[in-house]
């Protein structure tokens, strides 16, 4: 039965399933660490982490699921030891500033940096509640937590990029 | 703040998000390299990760020999006498080198009891960063910056894992491992990676800090793959000592896993 569903995962299988599932992969993991090469290695890591667990998973729909946690979860790693965090944002303010032209992009430029300065948690739970529109309880069984606890990450996530935005704007 | 305001607030959240994943890059659409990584992944993990749960849906020893077999075809496992994996030209500073590990974990000796649990020495040998990656759910490029030797582990099944005719809830298994790291502060690095717990979805794991085993250590309890699951993970020097059980009933509970572990501290320190 295993060896079955093994056999079905052959390499067509598994390139239609990356062509199926990557990209939407792959936006997640840029919203979470607003690096594109990062966002592409996470997404392999993750496609062959969840592609090993492929044989184990009740159904091909539990696919999709399963790699945006495992997205969600290798992020978080990779944020997990401040120092590499502090040296990412380090490397992220001496970055040159994109010159925006007009006011949307100067908006959606301060955001972005103000969501890329959020911790990991706060930045992951704002983006599956509003990127994703995961609900509270699936949002806290992906970040190992109460819902209570997803609802005051999302709310000071949100509290702190108005308060980051505002500040980036006005400086 | 108002009503309409948090509306608006939550609005331009969205619209922000929507916009800033548009400027997502675009992954290749085959995904070349990726597929054929995914592919080896998927043999490797159905035999060597957490002792597979395949064993259970293809039922008992048919599986379990269709696991050896394997395991003698492929690079993944060593014959007996397993010889370590580690680069020679790694300079190893802290006090245990490659050929203590053998020492360290659980032995066959020690008759792990209490869940009627034997050593299989199919389960016996050396890993290396991917492997040991693989098996704990750890990253492995992580684990692999973090600086990791090599790795040696026992595994003990329990008989039910042999009987076709026993209920699954009785098949528990028990891994053992001591990885080396070339200095304290790189087998630092990976306790902390392998304590974070999986990488892969788990649910209700709860992790605590233990006191009495080498210089920093901590146990974990959850559901890993829809499987009970306990651990303990700890850092004696420049190596990280690593004891974990899954059970499809449960995992051996911690009164019988913490003697073990002691029984390995013991030796390390």
């Amino acid at each position: 039965m295993v060896v079955g569903s093994a056999d079905t995962a052959e390499r067509r299988g598994l390139a239609e399933l990356f062509a199926r599932h990557a990209p939407e992969a792959t936006r997640l993991a840029y919203l979470l660490t607003g690096d594109h090469a990062l966002a592409e290695d996470l997404v392999q890591d993750a496609f062959v982490r969840a592609a090993g667990r492929l044989a184990h998973l009740r159904s091909r729909e539990a696919f999709s699921p399963y790699l945006r946690r495992t997205v969600v979860n290798l992020s978080k790693n990779h944020f997990r030891h401040q120092t590499v965090e502090r040296a990412y944002l380090a490397r992220q303010a001496r970055e040159p500033q994109i010159e925006p032209v007009d006011g949307g992009a100067i908006a959606h430029e301060s955001m972005r940096r103000a969501l890329q300065q959020l911790p990991a948690r706060q930045r992951a739970a704002v983006v599956l509640r509003f990127y994703e529109d995961l609900p509270e309880s699936e949002i806290a069984e992906i970040l190992r937590c109460r819902p209570g606890t997803v609802r005051s990450l999302v709310s000071r996530g949100v509290a702190a990029l108005r308060t980051s935005s505002e500040v980036l704007d006005g400086a | 703040m108002a009503r309409s305001d948090r509306s608006d607030e939550m609005h331009d959240v969205r619209a922000f998000l929507e916009r800033m994943a548009s400027e997502a890059p675009i992954p290749s659409e085959e995904g070349g390299a990726v597929v054929r990584r995914a592919r080896r992944h998927v043999g490797a993990t159905l035999v060597s990760g957490a002792l597979a749960i395949a064993l259970v849906i293809t039922g008992g020893v048919a599986a379990l020999d269709a696991v050896r077999a394997w395991n003698r075809t492929t690079p993944l496992v060593s014959e007996p006498p397993p010889t370590p994996t580690g680069s020679p030209s790694i300079a190893i500073t802290g006090r245990f080198g490659e050929d203590d590990l053998r020492d360290l974990v659980l032995r066959a000796s020690d008759r792990p009891t209490g869940h009627g649990l034997r050593h299989d020495p199919s389960f016996s040998e050396f890993n290396g960063v991917t492997s040991v990656a693989s098996t704990l759910d750890v990253s492995t490029s992580a684990l692999a910056q973090a600086g990791l030797v090599t790795a040696y582990f026992n595994g003990f099944l329990s008989d039910a894992w042999y009987d076709t005719g026993a209920p699954p809830e009785e098949r528990v298994d028990l891994v053992s491992y001591a990885i080396l790291f070339p200095d304290v502060e790189a087998a630092h690095t990976g306790f902390e990676l392998i304590a974070a717990g999986p990488t892969t979805p788990v649910s209700g794991w709860r992790s605590e800090p233990v006191d009495e085993l080498g210089e920093e250590a901590q146990e974990s309890r959850g559901v890993w793959n829809d499987v009970p699951t306990a651990a303990i993970v700890w850092r004696v020097d420049n190596v990280v000592l690593f004891l974990a059980s899954q059970g499809y009933g449960d995992a051996i509970p911690f009164g019988v896993l913490r003697p073990l572990a002691e029984l390995m501290d013991a030796r390390a320190t």
